[in-house]
């Protein structure tokens, strides 16, 4: 909504400075979004007369005006525009006048004359995009005077009676009201005088409402030999401030009124109503109109209609049809005000993609009990604005109009949800300005008459609202809350993410955060399409439509997306989820409805692809399955789990078969990890090695960590020794580690395995694994013989069960 | 020191000539070993030295078998006076020794020298996301203060998203908010709200909740992203007002932007709450209001759908985007950078 603080002051009489009026608004909640000065903020810009216009010599673009502004001497302005006359009133900025986009305005010399400052188009001051030549001020301006501030409000959906300047009005005069208690502004209606001609408008023309519950009440007034012709300049001043562009009287008309009183209107051209005749229904299906913008619309059984005898003539409360729209020719009209049922309207508006300042109005809620008001005012200023003469009477169909109920308002429980000490007298001060009525009140309670226009209010608590807002947000006292002492220990699962989310971190990788929707191909990379995937019905892009299954696609494409921006390495995590519904006869068992509509399940999961030399000193390290195998393990026992088994994956299609394992922890899959199947990275447009690792944060992932418990440290000297095992390829370290402990038996401290060699150096099928192995004892020194003997039982155990043969 | 010995300890002229010339030899050994030593370059040579003087076939060594030659009472004389000879010759090695330790350690030293302007060999650190820890930073607040954390699920009913909100079907506000549908006729949460009701459900009051999380919106462009962070808490108990409200937040901000930070509350809408705020922040760096959080006390529609009685308990709930937050806080001028996850972008957020 977007309005001209002078035109306001027509509704809110008050000497109070713009700034204090502006800063109001936001105060009551009428949030300020911009505001354009036109002087009134400034003083740089003022109304001007134009006294002369004089040629300039050697020039044929511009002429220099004689500008009678504020000082005692008129001014000298040189102007290159061509439709101001002597006696127009124009808007003259003077230096220093900042204007939108940043110019401010110096003097400066044109064809050798140094102008005195500057005459505006609507377009430079920001009013409206288009206004070729100098802005044509109303004609009563007094010169001399400030202009004006624009202010374009946003207004909350739940507040359509200020979708109005006298709604405006009507909140600021009681918000400053309460800011200046000695100096209260007066809100005014404009004063409503219709001359009526002595025919009946029933004799004219009939309505007829036929969808009762769509549109419970339809209002017309008759007015006859109009004459078409621009609207006056104060009038057109008024929708040009509003950002609306004038086109003649009577549809300005119409968008003043509903700019002025909030109320929506609509003008036929009488004489182009078949049958002389409004039939107020739904649409049939299939029907079909034409719209003022020259669109057909197919419309639906549930669409509202305005009819004439035959056809469609307007979309109920969105727009007119082009068959019976004011034109030159126009000589009677017909005014309809109308209350329309909102969710009709938005539904139509919603469903045709149309929406416009009528429809948004509509949709919101109208007061239904303003339209004779709204149709008086059109039909007064149509008499005075294009001399045509208003039938007698309203044509008047009316149906059930919602009334308000009284609302009591317990004071104790106003000042208990505000936090405020208010008496009664205070609180209806502030009620009263709105248009609130007091039915009865007492010390405790206060019986309220709801004004028909707040249709937003309707309980005790919309009351409490009023009054907040109203008294002020900021002398609401802040105040302390006591808080239940409780200690609350992070969830298993909100431990376990941080903990993995600095690990990561610590060892290198930068964390992901990807959108939750991915190609329903990147999810066929993990499973099949008709396994629970949870399909968005109106995706916004075509590579969006799913909820991912698996973090692997996300990252992957974050991997490709780094590759093609030349990232050499590229370590990232992620902690997401995945979702999939449950299969439909298991969902929403929990008869309150709080089951959650699918399985999510929360994952940690970590890509790694490329190497850069990351210093000066260290070798490229291209990642591999060790690498990643390395980094499962590390998180799982910072996860504080042990006794991991490893085993090997074939069956996970998008693994490479050879390179990818699971870890186990008592029986469980924990982590599933390994390279990509080199066909998975062509697809997804990776020509490089990728490693990657997931960790469902479930199960045995979220179990507290055991605390490590102190072992003494060793008291006496350990003997290593070292060996090399060839043994045939396809033997596996894990069997190896395994016979050595068994055979080391309690003199075997730790095993550890520091070389692997498969080559030219060995046979061909075989390979040689080196491992040092660490003998003590807790409670004496070994002597050497008793290294030796158990090291013999460990080789011994090695080439009985694996043919491995110590290398020399 | 040129004549270490005066033969002061016999009496003149009464000694051997035996004596006369193993005095005369050791007379001489001093300075030459002294010569030799501090003439050696390195403790090779001094080592050379010692076998030369002090060595078995050395040359005090040496002059020590010719004490057999002399009378009883020339012997302890002569004996006393090779010792002296000899702890020079040692103290001279020693200290030509600490000598060329030290001048070895200096050469060393100076040839170790390395360029300290190389760079150093840092381990690989990543970084957390942005979104992350400025989501850390709101959570530590609040929890601090003695709210809980809680989580809900995204893939959420109608019901607990819009409806039990106070926001019926053919509510405008629900245009507020343009949703994502699924094929099962659910939504993708469209704020984190409807956890608050699922804390209600599980729980009596009083009550003090956060929630953090992934939202969906049907909206992209530079400042709107189909899918972005929210941070929602709520607080129930008896007698909760609005001060306290205004209490909460006030003393969050103040965490998060510092003790001076100025604020305002505003009336606004929001349908499940009434009345409803929305807090700015004055940045002086553009001179204007920011708004950062929206709030309000908790419609009475919403705490009974949340199974509490509204005239026992109050409560008031509050809300606001992490990720525009964290864009204000790093400077980061667009919110599609946040989802793009390029490493030339995360690797600027180390801290």
């Amino acid at each position: 909504m977007r309005f001209s603080i002078r035109w306001l002051k027509n509704y809110l009489q008050t000497d109070l400075p713009a700034q204090t009026i502006i800063d109001a608004l936001t105060d009551c909640g009428l949030e300020v979004e911009e505001v354009l000065d036109l002087g009134m903020l400034s003083g740089k810009l003022v109304t001007g007369e134009i006294l002369a216009i004089d040629p300039i010599e050697g020039a044929d673009k511009i002429r220099v005006c004689t500008v009678q502004a504020d000082g005692p001497k008129p001014l000298r302005i040189v102007c290159g525009a061509w439709n101001i006359e002597v006696g127009h009133k124009v808007p003259v900025a003077h230096f220093g006048m900042k204007f939108p986009g940043g110019f401010e305005l110096k003097p400066r010399k044109i064809m050798g004359i140094s102008g005195d400052g500057m005459l505006c188009s609507q377009k430079e001051l920001g009013v409206s995009e288009e206004g070729a030549g100098i802005w044509l001020l109303p004609d009563d301006l007094p010169v001399g005077e400030p202009y004006d501030a624009v202010v374009e409000i946003s207004i909350t959906p739940n507040r359509p009676d200020a979708l109005s300047i006298v709604g405006v009005a009507r909140d600021l005069a009681a918000r400053l009201a309460v800011l200046h208690p000695d100096n209260k502004p007066v809100f005014k209606l404009p004063a409503l005088q219709v001359p009526e001609g002595a025919d009946k408008a029933e004799s004219a023309a009939r309505v007829s409402i036929e969808a009762r519950e769509d549109c419970p009440r339809y209002t017309a007034r008759v007015v006859r030999d109009v004459k078409v012709a621009p609207s006056p300049r104060w009038m057109q001043a008024v929708l040009e401030s509003a950002g609306m562009r004038p086109i003649n009287n009577l549809v300005d008309i119409t968008n003043f009124v509903m700019l002025e009183l909030g109320h929506p209107l609509h003008a036929f051209d009488l004489d182009r109503l078949k049958g002389r005749q409004i039939v107020v229904r739904n649409a049939r299906k299939g029907e079909k109109i034409v719209t003022l913008d020259e669109q057909e619309l197919r419309l639906e059984e549930s669409d509202l209609l305005i009819c004439d005898a035959e056809d469609p003539v307007a979309l109920a409360g969105i727009m007119g049809g082009a068959n019976s729209e004011i034109g030159d020719e126009t000589q009677n009209v017909l005014l309809e005000a109308a209350y329309f049922r909102p969710q009709t309207i938005r539904r139509t508006s919603r469903r045709l993609d149309k929406s416009t300042d009528s429809s948004y109005r509509f949709e919101r809620g109208m007061d239904p009990k303003k339209l004779t008001a709204a149709l008086n005012r059109a039909a007064q200023l149509m008499a005075s604005l294009a001399g045509g003469t208003v039938l007698r009477g309203h044509i008047d169909a009316v149906g059930r109009v919602p009334e308000k109920e009284p609302i009591t308002l317990r004071l104790e429980r106003l000042n208990e949800a505000l936090g405020v000490e208010l008496s009664g007298r205070q609180v209806t001060d502030v009620l009263t300005p709105l248009g609130f009525e007091v039915q009865r009140s007492d010390r405790e309670e206060i019986q309220l008459a709801i004004p028909s226009h707040r249709v937003d209010v309707s309980l005790e608590a919309d009351i409490v609202e009023e009054v907040a807002r109203i008294y002020g947000y900021d002398r609401i006292p802040e105040r302390r809350v006591k808080l239940p002492s409780a200690y609350h220990a992070p969830a298993p699962l909100d431990r376990v993410r941080q903990k993995l989310a600095d690990a990561a971190v610590a060892l290198g990788f930068h964390q992901a955060v990807n959108f939750s929707f991915v190609s329903e191909k990147e999810n066929g990379l993990t499973g099949a399409a008709d396994s629970g995937q949870v399909r968005l019905l109106n995706p916004i892009t075509a590579d969006q439509t799913v909820m991912r299954r698996s973090l692997l696609s996300s990252l992957l494409r974050n991997v490709a997306h780094n590759l093609n921006q030349s990232v050499e390495e590229i370590p990232l995590f992620e902690l997401g989820h995945t979702y999939v519904f449950p299969p439909e006869e298991e969902a929403d068992t929990d008869p309150r409805g709080l089951t959650p509509p699918a399985n999510e399940t929360p994952y940690f999961a970590a890509v790694l692809c490329g190497a850069a030399r990351a210093n000066w000193r260290e070798p490229v390290r291209e990642p591999d399955f060790f690498r990643i195998k390395g980094y499962a393990e590390e998180f799982l026992s910072l996860l504080g789990m042990s006794k991991l088994v490893v085993e090997a994956v074939t069956d996970v299609p998008w693994l490479h078969p050879g390179r990818a394992a699971r870890f186990l922890a008592k029986g469980q899959p924990v982590a599933l990890f390994g390279e990509l199947h080199p066909a998975v990275l062509k697809e997804m447009d990776i020509r490089r090695r990728t490693v990657y690792l997931e960790i469902p944060l479930t199960g045995p992932a979220l179990e507290e960590t055991p605390v490590e418990k102190y072992k003494e440290i060793p008291r006496y000297p350990a003997v290593t020794r070292d060996v090399a095992l060839l043994v045939d390829r396809d033997v596996r370290s894990m069997d190896l580690e395994r016979t050595i402990r068994k055979a080391g038996k309690d003199l075997l401290a730790s095993v550890r395995l520091f070389d692997v060699y498969e080559g030219d150096k060995v046979e061909k099928g075989k390979r040689s694994l080196a491992y040092s192995l660490t003998y003590r004892s807790p409670d004496r020194t070994l002597t050497e013989a008793e290294v030796t003997e158990r090291h013999g039982e460990v080789l011994q155990a090695l080439e009985k069960n694996h043919s491995a043969r110590p290398r020399t | 020191m040129s004549d270490i010995f005066s033969g002061s300890d016999l009496q003149t002229g009464e000694y051997s000539e035996a004596l006369a010339s193993l005095i005369a030899d050791l007379n001489a050994v001093v300075p030459e070993a002294r010569k030799a030593i501090s003439a050696a370059a390195d403790r090779k040579a001094i080592e050379q030295l010692r076998v030369q003087f002090l060595g078995k076939k050395g040359r005090i060594t040496k002059l020590n078998q010719r004490l057999g030659k002399l009378s009883g009472e020339e012997r302890p004389v002569a004996g006393k006076l090779l010792n002296t000879q000899r702890t020079e010759i040692t103290a001279l090695l020693e200290k030509r020794t600490a000598e060329l330790e030290v001048r070895e350690l200096e050469s060393r030293i100076a040839e170790e020298a390395v360029d300290v302007t190389l760079p150093g060999i840092r381990p690989a650190r990543g970084g957390l996301h942005p979104v992350t820890r400025v989501t850390r930073e709101i959570e530590e607040i609040f929890r601090s203060m003695g709210f809980r954390l809680e989580s809900g699920p995204e893939v959420e009913t109608e019901w607990l998203n819009f409806d039990a909100l106070n926001m019926p079907e053919d509510h405008p506000a629900r245009d507020m908010q343009d949703t994502f549908y699924t094929e099962r006729g659910h939504v993708l949460r469209t704020h984190t709200s409807p956890t608050q009701l699922r804390s209600m459900l599980a729980a009596k009051p009083p009550l003090a909740v956060i929630t953090t999380g992934k939202v969906y919106r049907h909206d992209s462009d530079a400042t709107h992203s189909p899918m972005f962070h929210q941070m929602e808490g709520f607080l129930v108990d008896e007698a909760i007002s609005m001060g306290h409200l205004k209490g909460v937040l006030h003393e969050f901000l103040r965490a998060l932007y510092g003790p001076d930070v100025r604020t305002r509350f505003r009336p606004s809408f929001f349908p499940f709450t009434e009345p409803s705020a929305e807090v700015d922040i004055w940045f002086e760096a553009r001179g204007g209001w920011m708004e950062v959080l929206g709030c309000g006390m908790i419609h009475p529609a919403v705490l009974r759908n949340g199974g509490i009685d509204p005239e026992r308990y109050s409560g008031f709930a509050f809300g606001l985007g992490i990720d525009r937050m964290t864009c204000i806080k790093f400077g980061i001028p667009d919110l599609r950078l946040l989802f793009e996850n390029d490493l030339r972008f995360l690797r600027q957020f180390q801290g």
